[in-house]
């Protein structure tokens, strides 16, 4: 594993581009696609995941000494769990906020098992200094929230001929309803990782330099997931 | 401590200490989501029942003479109603929602689901409860039909019917059935 370098700089930024969650890491695929049909869907999703990264980041590192290994996982769920309940009940609570809640439906309790919090507690809060682990979460969520952002973007304005529900009327000869359906979110997708995978050639991290610890697949590849693809960039 | 009695202490210690944070938040929020949802509620009522005053869902499951058609019904305390009765047209999944007012006069009337065929009905059974607005219980079947669409027709009267009738039961019922509503 590539030695982490805990500038307190870096890891602000790095989760924007090179260790993006969604585009680099691959983490949090099923809500990126789900709720990235509107702008303001995203929003909600990005900054509720982005709260609950950053305290369950916190949580996890104070108590990573006090954690036994063998249950560290169920213990992280809790965690999760409960700083995904406090989000969803305040949420559910505020006039203010009680049409995002209503839009992001399921998704908002599935933030629980979103890949890239129990993921950053696995690779970077039980192994880190408290103030470090929560920089990582607003990094890690701020480039959630940026991927979201953006795919929602596309896939609103010119999939809906829309921007944040308002009509964009002068587009709507022109939109493409394809990208607001869920192929369209694949297509998307793998457009945008592409694009950012031109950006970071050389410098974004390998799978295997960061996900093989926490990957449950682990055991059955033996670390080689991600041996092809850096063989193949280094061609 | 060995190492299973440790994973086992903690796991517990980290649930109870979640499940009473929780709590806290819950107790916090609880009565916030509460108003909200009533509010919610009191403005889907409006369309149909427009009054300020408290309101009641009644528990109708106490009311054994009800017509089997009814499926919700909230009390207002300046005597008004609004019933919901899921009934059949033509085809069964005609869902009504009625308000009722203390005089047994309606206030509005809405479809809130239809199963009736579109090509014969044009949808027009979700605005056909404009025309019964002030009408009473009795005066319901003069009400002109929808054109073509007897049965469609006669299914909605029948809801508007034994929504007014639910109405008559809860207002004869003893104070102390009324009082089993639930917020």
């Amino acid at each position: 594993m590539k030695k982490t370098t805990n500038n307190p700089l870096s890891l602000l930024i790095k989760g924007l581009l090179l260790e993006n969650p969604v585009f680099v890491l691959v983490l949090g695929t099923c809500p990126t696609l789900a709720v990235t049909t509107g702008v303001k869907g995203a929003v909600g999703m990005g900054i509720a995941a982005t709260l609950v990264l950053i305290c369950s980041n916190i949580v996890i590192s104070l108590l990573k000494k006090i954690i036994p290994d063998t249950v560290r996982i169920p213990s992280y769920i809790i965690v999760i769990a409960g700083f995904v309940t406090v989000v969803q009940m305040i949420m559910q609570a505020l006039p203010a906020l009680k049409s995002i809640y209503e839009l992001l439906g399921v998704y908002l309790p599935l933030i629980t098992v979103n890949c890239i919090i129990l993921g950053r507690a696995e690779m970077f809060a039980n192994k880190n200094t408290v103030k470090d682990s929560a920089l990582d979460g607003v990094g890690m969520g701020l480039g959630f929230t940026a991927a979201l952002i953006s795919m929602a973007l596309i896939r609103e304005v010119l999939g809906k001929a829309s921007f944040f529900d308002i009509p964009l009327t002068f587009l709507e000869p022109y939109k493409i309803s394809f990208l607001a359906q869920p192929p369209g979110g694949f297509f998307v997708f793998g457009v945008l990782i592409a694009i950012v995978n031109v950006i970071t050639k050389g410098k974004a991290p390998f799978k295997k330099d960061f996900s093989c610890e926490g990957c449950p697949s682990a055991a059955l590849c033996h670390g080689k997931c991600g041996e092809g693809e850096e063989k193949e960039a280094r061609e | 401590m060995n190492k299973t009695a440790k994973s086992i202490v903690v796991l517990t210690v980290i649930s109870l200490v979640v499940a009473v944070a929780l709590a806290g938040v819950n107790a916090f929020t609880a009565p916030m989501i509460e108003a909200a949802e009533k509010e919610a509620t009191r403005q889907a009522l409006a369309e149909v029942y427009p009054s300020e005053a408290n309101f009641d869902q009644l528990d109708i499951s106490k009311y054994s003479s009800l017509p089997t058609t009814v499926t919700e019904a909230y009390s207002f305390e300046d005597g008004g109603y609004v019933v919901k009765v899921s009934t059949s047209g033509f085809n069964a999944g005609l869902v009504v929602i009625c308000g009722i007012d203390a005089e047994g006069k309606i206030t509005g009337a809405k479809c809130l689901a239809s199963g009736e065929t579109e090509s014969i009905t044009g949808k027009r059974e979700y605005t056909y409860g404009e025309s019964f607005v002030g009408v009473s219980g009795s005066a319901i079947d003069g009400v002109n039909a929808i054109s073509g669409a007897t049965y469609t027709s006669n299914g909605y009267k029948k809801a508007l019917k034994d929504a007014v009738a639910a109405t008559e039961i809860f207002g004869a019922a003893e104070p102390e059935a009324k009082e089993g509503g639930v917020a």
